[in-house]
């Protein structure tokens, strides 16, 4: 699982089967509870300045037949996804 | 006009097409056949000015009567050659001429958001920059139009970097 920047728009050629972003965050799903879990933090600020590189040398490029699902990521918003809890009968 | 002599409108609607951004990026996802009609369509619509022209042009000026007697001479041949020629002339000029128009356009109606992009250098790279904008705003309509969910929200999520 990856939140990341998209650097430009897909294209609708249908050859283009790739999609590349600047990864923010990795994780993934716990295979109990389904949870995301962050696992990594991308320090890409940083990186670029020690290395002195381009941003598009760190793009990551995923094949779109290997994305199962998408969605806009909005910092914090996890926090308002809470478990369900059965409503008490009153 | 004869048969073989339509291949000219129609290279010159297929080129229209390809090069001409409100289409372009649509085209992209047609397939063959559908491209071929829709090439076929925009050549005859090449046809018109390019028969307004050719019928019009020698009748008001000696220039143009000039042109279509050496034409008639160096051609020697069909009837409506030239229509056929000038749509192709037409079809291939247009679409540059349309997203030149439309980039200036954005860019003296919205200077803010369009500003210039002073990174690229050299001629080609001043003209991809200055018809940026027109290709930014033809995939935008394209994928709200013609593109999957997938790829809206994509786009949606790269629009949103672009202006952060």
């Amino acid at each position: 699982m990856y939140v990341g920047h998209l650097t430009e728009s897909p294209n609708l050629k249908p050859e283009n089967q790739f999609v590349s972003l600047l990864p923010a965050l990795s994780g993934h799903r716990d295979d109990k509870t389904l949870g995301v879990k962050f696992d990594l933090i991308y320090d890409l600020e940083a990186l670029i300045a020690k290395l002195n590189i381009e941003a598009e040398e760190l793009l990551l490029t995923i094949p779109l037949s290997e994305i199962k699902s998408a969605s806009l990521y909005h910092l914090g918003s996890e926090e308002f996804f809470l478990p369900y809890t059965s409503p008490q009968p009153p | 006009m004869p048969t073989n002599l339509l291949l000219l409108p129609l290279l010159g609607g297929f080129w229209f097409v390809h090069f001409c951004y409100f289409f372009k990026f649509r085209a992209q996802r047609l397939d063959g056949y559908r491209l071929l009609l829709e090439s076929a369509f925009f050549g005859l619509l090449l046809i018109i000015p390019a028969r307004l022209i050719t019928y019009f042009w020698p009748r008001f000026s000696g220039l143009g009567r000039g042109t279509e007697a050496e034409w008639v001479r160096f051609w020697q041949g069909p009837p409506l050659s030239g229509t056929a020629t000038l749509s192709l002339l037409i079809g291939l000029i247009a679409p540059f001429l349309v997203n030149w128009l439309y980039a200036a356009y954005l860019r003296s109606s919205s200077p803010q958001e369009w500003g210039l992009d002073d990174e690229e250098s050299g001629l080609w790279g001043a003209a991809v920059s200055f018809l940026w904008p027109a290709k930014e705003k033809a995939l935008d309509f394209a994928i709200r139009n013609s593109g999957n969910q997938f790829f809206q929200l994509l786009h949606r999520a790269a629009v949103q970097k672009s202006r952060s």
